[in-house]
């Protein structure tokens, strides 16, 4: 598939760490496609490194198959929805979307702003001041300044974080709508993997600097390439070379028939979640096995004696690590 | 853009530094005429042979502990009094202190003291000097020490006294140990300004109250004495000495 | 601790009651009186010390300090802004360079005025230097001039503006600069529109400091203008000391109080941001 951004074994070296170590990566045209791993794991640095406000140490990154690694931001066409905004507070909401368009000289300002604006339902609210908006609003001045440009490559970092939870799930619908509507591939960085999970259409997962995983949703949950992306990316019990996932496990006061595994256990505690319950049991071993079970099934006590099964095919077979 | 800015830091540093610099060679200078003829000490022996700076600097060094020592109790006390409640009064007062003209200050002073002297049987000397110094102090001492006291835990009081202090051993033993940074640095501030003071000096000083300032400047307006460039040169090197600890205080 | 406050209070009320309030007042007072036989203050109340401030000779005087401490604080913009960028920018060496900037700020103010002296003179180190480079044929008077006494005013305030500018810049967030590249915007184009527009508080702050330090200077047009350039500080002074005019004196202080509360009004409304 076409891509638009490749990095090749890019590297991003402090004094004491490897922010970034030998990331290789494509991005492919016109996708939703997410950088994601816990904090501090380099996902950022990536980021920066292509928007232009890091120098990599070492590795290639190339935009439209050009290199740009020796470009500054100002003449690289990738634009960055930054995490707080960074919308300028002294200009309103219509200059701080004319701003890249002035700074390019382009002659007719008028459409492309007048289209971003209806395209981000941002009609009546041209004259204000950042401090004059909501935060979901001040999103869409930043998604709007950037898309006015039409980059070849939008950087969305962590585009989620700053906004109210009950907010966030309605917005990432409409992030994915927005993203299909121009067509623009999205690079989004983010910490949340149910978010990372839900919008994109590529994943790669990063850990300490490196490259994990790359793969679209449902291998990187169903087919983790290693113990460290099965666990950030959903629970997991761990059985030696084994992971489990708690939703494909049952919970029975007698071992289960037929071509089932199952393990004899203690229970110890529930956790009530809201949507479902999460059962602790004690297989014996010291090691605790989570069990989800649903909210109006049966209740299981401290102290029960019980069965929890699940089916070979829903076992994710991992190694440990020497 | 950015080695521009360093080139024209090193041009801004050089305007900043270099008169003084200039000034301090030309104190070991054995001519007296600006041509460099030799390292000498011979100014800085004349200057400390010299009485009456001698009793000049003896003096400044007296106003600027007395002022010190006043303005800081007086400001530290007071920047904990605002702290706990603001008075607005207080407050206004100490700013308009803050911007009032030196000259302003002085010549208000200087007709005050005069108001006072109808109905007592002193004169101007060193106590109207360090009292002109504590006032316009005081102003310094609540800002920095303010400053300290707005980064500091309210908690931590009301712990003391959850614990049985009274209110004024919750202030003498949990407060003033943590703000005696921003208290030390508060006092050399006001000494380092009291020692330099000649605007406000010069109006309410008696005859018997010289400081190191005014004999300074009448040296300077006397005509080009080598000697001052010695002294200045000690100034320089003692005040800046002193500021370099008062900002190692404040960072800490 | 309320009952404790009054006394934390007490000792700063009193003195700044006695040294500061009582004395502002009897200035004011006196602006109202008349100049006795002997230089002293009596009645009768009278306007004429206010009516006397229309002179051309103190409105030429008032003008002149006017005019050199706005080409002063126009300077020290010039030269003082450049200078809080360097110092927003330099990173970690960041303390040690402050300290450059503040520390001969506080070394003595009149030593400083006087190694201007020094280097001014006629046989002074820059005439030297300039005769001997071949730049100049013969020593000029540069000390007692208006030129030395606005270079001693931007000498001695600089820091003035220099530090508000600083605070505002190291407080600017660095994703609105990000940001501005991000959007096409080069390192000069950024600067006039993002990087100065928001620094516009410290710049004002700065500015109205070094204004009414410039304004109300003394030792400076006194040192190095030599009394042929005096300006309103050192009018006040003199009518204090060598005319013996009291009451005009007071009221000329009090017009120059007047001109520095009026400029300070738009500082007050931000005071919030510290006093300096």
């Amino acid at each position: 598939m076409d891509s638009v951004l490749e990095l090749r074994r890019v590297s991003k070296h402090y004094l004491h760490h490897r922010a970034v170590d030998e990331v290789t990566l494509s991005v492919p045209r016109g996708s939703l496609f997410s950088l994601v791993g816990p904090s501090g794991c380099g996902k950022t640095t990536t980021l920066r490194l292509v928007a232009g406000f890091e120098q990599p140490s070492g590795g290639e990154l190339l935009l439209n198959g050009s290199r740009i690694e020796h470009l500054p931001p100002y003449e690289r066409n990738v634009s960055t929805v930054f995490q707080n905004y960074a919308l300028f507070p002294h200009l309103s909401a219509r200059q701080n979307i004319e701003f890249g368009l002035r700074r390019r000289g382009t002659a007719d300002l008028d459409s492309p702003v007048r289209k971003v604006i209806e395209l981000l339902r941002l009609a009546g609210k041209e004259s204000r001041r950042p401090h004059q908006m909501s935060g979901g609003e001040r999103q869409r001045v930043a998604l709007a300044r950037s898309l006015v440009l039409e980059p070849d490559l939008l950087l969305l970092d962590e585009p989620l974080s700053a906004l109210d939870p009950q907010l966030r799930k309605q917005v990432r619908m409409e992030l994915k709508s927005l993203q299909r509507r121009v067509g623009i591939t999205f690079l989004l960085v983010t910490h949340d993997q149910e978010e990372a999970l839900s919008l994109s259409d590529g994943i790669a997962v990063m850990n300490r600097g490196r490259l994990e995983q790359i793969g679209d949703p449902e291998q990187i949950y169903l087919r983790p390439a290693t113990r460290f992306v099965a666990s950030f990316v959903g629970a997991i019990n761990w059985l030696g070379n084994v992971g489990v996932r708690p939703e494909s496990t049952r919970i029975a006061q007698t071992p289960p028939d037929g071509d089932l595994r199952s393990k004899a256990a203690i229970v110890r505690s529930s956790t009530f979640l809201g949507n479902c319950v999460h059962v602790e049991a004690d297989l014996g071993d010291g090691a605790m096995f989570v069990v989800e079970t649903p909210r109006d099934g049966d209740v299981f006590p401290p102290g029960e004696r019980v069965h929890v099964w699940w089916h070979p095919s829903d076992e994710i077979f991992l190694p440990e690590q020497p | 853009m950015s080695r521009w800015l360093s080139l024209y830091a090193v041009a801004a540093y050089s305007f900043l530094h270099l008169p003084l610099v200039v000034l301090a060679v030309f104190s070991f200078n054995s001519s007296r005429y600006t041509r460099w003829e030799g390292f000498s000490l011979v100014w800085y022996r004349a200057a400390f042979e010299d009485a009456q700076l001698g009793e000049a600097a003896v003096n400044s060094f007296l106003i600027g502990v007395a002022a010190t020592a006043l303005a800081t109790i007086a400001g530290t006390l007071c920047a904990y009094g605002l702290w706990k409640r603001q008075s607005a009064w207080i407050t206004t007062t100490l700013y308009l202190s803050l911007v009032t003209p030196e000259i302003v200050i002085g010549i208000a002073l200087l007709a005050f003291y005069q108001w006072v002297f109808r109905f007592l049987s002193i004169q101007l000397g060193i106590h109207t000097v360090i009292l002109a110094h504590v006032m316009f102090s005081i102003a310094y001492v609540v800002t920095v020490v303010g400053a300290r006291l707005r980064t500091f835990d309210a908690g931590l009081e009301e712990a003391a006294m959850d614990l049985g202090a009274t209110e004024w051993q919750a202030f003498r033993r949990v407060t003033l140990p943590q703000l005696l940074p921003g208290v030390a640095s508060a006092a050399l501030l006001v000494f380092i300004t009291s020692f330099d003071d000649y605007v406000i000096t010069s109006l309410v000083a008696g005859v018997d109250s010289e400081t190191l300032p005014m004999v300074i400047y009448a040296m300077a307006r006397r005509g080009f004495n080598p000697a001052v460039n010695a002294i200045s040169t000690l100034i320089v090197f003692g005040l800046g000495v002193l500021i370099l600890a008062g900002e190692r205080l404040r960072e800490s | 601790m309320t009952r404790l406050r009054a006394w934390f209070l007490a000792p700063s009320a009193l003195l700044l009651a006695a040294l500061f309030l009582i004395p502002l007042g009897i200035i004011c007072a006196y602006s109202l009186m008349t100049r006795g036989p002997y230089g002293g203050v009596s009645g009768p109340w009278t306007w004429d010390n206010y009516a006397r401030l229309p002179d051309p000779l103190y409105l030429l005087i008032l003008w002149r300090s006017l005019l050199y401490a706005a080409i002063s604080t126009a300077l020290c913009v010039l030269m003082g802004f450049p200078l809080a960028l360097f110092l927003a920018r330099s990173g970690h060496r960041r303390n040690l360079y402050l300290a450059l900037v503040i520390v001969p700020f506080w070394t003595s103010f009149l030593v400083r005025t006087y190694a201007w002296m020094f280097l001014l003179r006629e046989t002074g180190l820059i005439n030297s230097v300039l005769v001997w480079l071949g730049i100049l044929e013969q020593p000029f008077e540069m000390l007692y001039t208006p030129f030395a006494v606005i270079l001693g005013l931007v000498y001695g305030y600089l820091p003035f503006m220099v530090l508000p500018i600083y605070a505002t810049l190291e407080r600017l967030d660095r994703s609105l600069i990000e940001a501005a590249a991000d959007l096409g915007a080069r390192p000069l184009e950024s600067l006039f529109r993002i990087v100065i527009p928001l620094s516009r508080p410290g710049i004002l702050a700065g500015s109205v400091l070094v204004f009414i330090s410039c304004l109300g200077a003394y030792l400076t047009p006194d040192l190095l203008g030599g009394g042929k350039t005096i300006m309103i500080g050192n009018l006040v002074q003199n009518q204090f000391t060598s005319a013996r005019d009291w009451p005009f004196g007071s009221a000329l202080s009090l017009l120059l109080m007047l001109v520095v509360m009026l400029l300070l009004m738009p500082v007050l409304r931000r005071r919030q941001e510290g006093l300096l």
